[in-house]
């Protein structure tokens, strides 16, 4: 079962994705994939470290599957929060990614 | 654990009597409602100034003919949310004039200074952290209330009443 | 309508300076997020699916040109060009930034608008009837009572930290057009057999995932006892309001446990007390209050002058949306024109910053500069002359809001859903979208007639769609979206909550359901009836049976 982290920029509000350089990017695409428990609860934790340091706010893990390197959330709530309103298909978050830091 | 009172924060020279601790020595002392009814003879013959600290959901009214004894009324907020001391806070002034201290214990931080204020406390448990000045701008965020309230400023609807009279 | 004096400017500025503090603060780590968290949302600033999302307050749907201008330029400078209107009669930005959201309530107070209490566990916008002012069938103009009361509530220091969130709707007619019972106090303005004003105070209405119709704490309240006696109703239900379920946390569950009598005891009891405090109104504040919502002084003019006749005569489209979406005007000679923002296949209460302005613009033009939002998504010019229905019409058609569909199927009230809400369990937009273009034909909405329809894209029911004609509520069947649908809710004087026809239904077949139902209707209606009285006379079995083919037995 794989993982990636999420949180939201607590400035921006934007929807970021922990990667594994331990810094935070809009693009599910590049989030670090956690394959077990262990590095599941380190990936948490790093994160919670984000929290504290008021980079990122309301983390959490998120399912996905890993398909010929592309990376889709199971759930699909956690597909529309990777890609933006279906309601609204130009702020699809392909184009708008936050820098990763 | 420190006093602000009148915006200064000083030492507290009231002591709590948990329910579950010892007698502190003769001094100013605040306990439960459990010990106040359970052991009262006892209380009044330390002879010491006496307050009293009621849980969230107990209210003044179950103190309201014993209240001449009482210099101090703590309430407390279990979580800063949980609003009803605010209301305890008024009924102790407004429907029972108490005019002791009227203090806040637990959850207490700075943004709800002022809604304490205005609803009768005058003195809050803080915890280290909030510097005088913090406390200060704070009670002064919001100048003139839209409600009657229990400290000193003038509502909006009185100055206006004012304004009209001047003519 | 409303002027703020320099007390209602002060307010508003500091405010903003408080928040701006309290960002500050979080931002440097002096607050965590539990202890901001309570701040942002008494602050309007919700944390959303994929951004922050600031809901402004439009208090009783009144506002002017002015203020909507400034909501396009807020829409432009700080977030993505647009704004949606809501069920309450407020406005929401979808993409705010943290940081910038002081400086967005700074320029909202530069016009007399706030973000204030629009969220968290405190008074909420209070709202009332779109058409107040300017409708023959009420009393008075309920906007002058719903301003006292949001002033009231406006930082009610002892009421910051009620158990849940707390909602007043005024109506002062016969028709409910606010949906009163639905509240958590609902106050119908009225005269007693005196002659007297006052008001019946109804309490502990609400939707969300126990929908409730809100009963009766007292029949006639005189006007100047309005605030003592709210202050008693929120004085008890924050002092017993349970605090221990969420779920269970609104004044409806409480007029549930207690009972209505036992309720009413407890609030007459603290009432006694405070009837004649500081909270007794004196007439002068009721009188300068009732002051800013006095008439504008209208023209002497004629109803249906031959030019207006001529123009309805003539142009079948502009005679279409006249019938759907112009009612009549207490002052001759003038109209009152609802903006439908439901344009076929469009997102419901969704507007641009473009077309804001030109809202702002005819608003001008055409109605004193005057603008109101309906919860029912849409907006109204509420000063419109009779004669200037064509050429506002003219212009609305140009911009693609001449949608002659107010009240008709395709005037659909949608939450924002999983689309953008965190709380959601299914989309609810796409849906409204897909039924809107199924039904775009007008003759056949025209031929339909009357029908709420209402989305709630999960259980909280933001979309109100316990109070639809048909509902539709999304939920979540094994990570697909199903639609569960209910018939014969009504928010308007003759309150009711809709009965559930079913099992919930996959996306994909719930426009072809939709069409079942309509089909039923068609067939089993009396002349007159509309969707909601013709289910009200045969019941749900017929609708049911033919959605639900050989699924049911049906008791009869």
């Amino acid at each position: 079962m794989a993982h990636v982290i999420t949180a939201n920029d607590l400035k921006t509000g934007l929807v970021v994705y922990q990667t594994d350089d331990n810094g935070w990017s809009g693009s599910v695409q590049v989030a670090e994939i956690l394959t077990d428990e262990k590095t599941l609860a380190g990936g948490l934790s790093r994160a919670k470290a984000a929290e504290g340091n008021q980079l990122v706010v309301g983390v959490y893990e998120v399912e996905v599957e890993a398909n010929d390197g592309e990376v889709q959330p199971t759930r699909y709530r956690e597909r529309l929060r990777a890609h933006g309103p279906s309601t609204h298909p130009e702020f699809s978050r392909q184009t708008d990614t936050v820098e990763a830091r | 654990m420190s006093l602000l009172k009148f915006g200064k924060i000083i030492d507290d020279r009231w002591v709590h009597w948990p329910d579950d601790g010892p007698e502190p020595e003769l001094g100013p002392v605040i306990v439960s409602l459990r010990r106040w009814r359970d052991d009262r003879d006892h209380l009044l013959e330390r002879g010491c100034p006496l307050g009293i600290r009621l849980t969230v959901d107990q209210t003044p009214g179950e103190i309201s003919d014993d209240l001449p004894f009482f210099e101090v009324v703590a309430l407390d907020f279990p979580a800063f949310t949980d609003g009803r001391s605010y209301s305890n806070a008024k009924r102790l002034r407004e429907r029972y004039a108490f005019k002791g201290e009227v203090r806040a214990t637990g959850d207490v931080l700075r943004d709800q200074y002022l809604n304490m204020l205005r609803c009768g406390f005058d003195a809050l448990e803080v915890k280290d952290g909030e510097t005088e000045e913090g406390w200060l701008e704070a009670a002064q965020a919001i100048s003139t209330p839209f409600q009657p309230g229990l400290d000193d400023a003038p509502t909006a609807m009185s100055l206006r009443q004012r304004r009209i009279a001047a003519g | 309508m409303y002027q703020y004096d320099e007390f209602d400017h002060s307010l508003v500025a500091e405010r903003t300076e408080q928040f701006r503090g309290q960002v500050a603060r979080r931002l440097a780590g002096d607050l965590t997020e539990d202890e901001f968290k309570p701040l942002r949302l008494m602050n309007g600033l919700y944390l959303q699916l994929h951004a922050y999302m600031l809901r402004v307050a439009i208090p009783y749907g009144t506002f002017s040109s002015a203020q909507l201008r400034k909501l396009a330029h807020i829409a432009n400078k700080y977030d993505r060009g647009y704004g949606h209107f809501t069920t309450r009669q407020n406005i929401q930005f979808n993409w705010p930034k943290l940081e910038d959201v002081p400086d967005m309530l700074a320029e909202l107070a530069e016009v007399e608008m706030h973000a204030i209490q629009t969220s968290g566990n405190c008074i909420r916008n209070v709202t009332a009837d779109q058409f107040a002012g300017v409708i023959a069938d009420e009393v008075d103009d309920s906007r002058t009572w719903a301003e006292i009361v949001r002033q009231w509530s406006t930082l009610h220091p002892e009421f910051t930290y009620l158990p849940r969130k707390f909602k007043f709707a005024f109506s002062a007619s016969e028709h409910d057009r606010a949906a009163v019972r639905f509240h958590d106090i609902g106050v119908i303005v009225k005269r007693n057999v005196e002659g007297e004003l006052g008001f019946e105070i109804m309490v502990g209405g609400g939707l969300g995932r126990t929908p409730m119709m809100a009963k009766t704490l007292r029949r006639f309240l005189p006007e100047r006892h309005l605030l003592s006696y709210i202050e008693a109703i929120l004085r008890v239900y924050n002092l017993i309001g349970r605090r221990d379920n969420k779920y269970k946390a609104r004044i409806k569950i409480l007029v549930h446990e207690l009972g209505i009598d036992e309720l009413s005891g407890l609030v007459e009891a603290e009432w006694e007390r405070i009837r004649d405090s500081d909270l007794k109104l004196p007439e002068e504040e009721i009188r300068r209050i009732r002051q800013h919502f006095a008439p504008p002084v209208y023209e002497v003019l004629e109803d249906d002058t031959p030019e207006f006749a001529a123009h309805r005569f003539e142009n079948a489209a502009f005679n279409r949306w006249v019938g759907t979406n112009v009612v009549t005007h207490k002052q001759t000679g003038y109209a009152i024109a609802t903006i439908s923002l439901k344009p076929v296949g469009g997102v419901p209460g969704d507007v641009t910053a473009m077309e804001m302005e030109a809202i702002a613009d005819l608003a001008d033009s055409f109605s004193l500069g005057e603008l109101r939002a309906t919860h029912e998504q849409n907006l109204v010019l509420p000063h419109v002359r009779q004669v200037d229905l064509y050429a506002l019409w003219s212009a609305l058609e140009d911009m693609g809001f001449a949608t002659p569909n107010a009240g008709l199927i395709s005037d659909i009230i949608a939450c924002p859903g999983m689309d953008y809400c965190a709380l959601a369990t299914a989309r609810s937009i796409p849906v409204a979208q897909r039924i809107s273009q199924r039904f775009a034909d007008l003759d056949r909405q025209l031929d339909i007639g009357e029908l709420k329809v209402k989305i709630s894209g999960c259980i909280n029911a933001c979309g109100h769609h316990h109070v639809g004609h048909i509902g539709l509520l999304g939920v979540d069947r094994k990570g697909e979206e199903f639609y569960q649908i209910t018939l014969g809710g009504s928010a308007a004087e003759d309150a009711t909550v809709g009965t559930i026809i079913g099992p919930a239904i996959a996306s994909e077949a719930v426009v072809d359901a939709f069409e079942t139902l309509i089909d039923v209707y068609l067939s089993e209606r009396n002349e007159g009836e509309r969707f909601l009285d013709t289910y009200r006379r045969v019941g749900l079995a017929p609708f049911k049976e033919t959605l639900y083919p050989g699924k049911f037995h049906v008791a009869a």
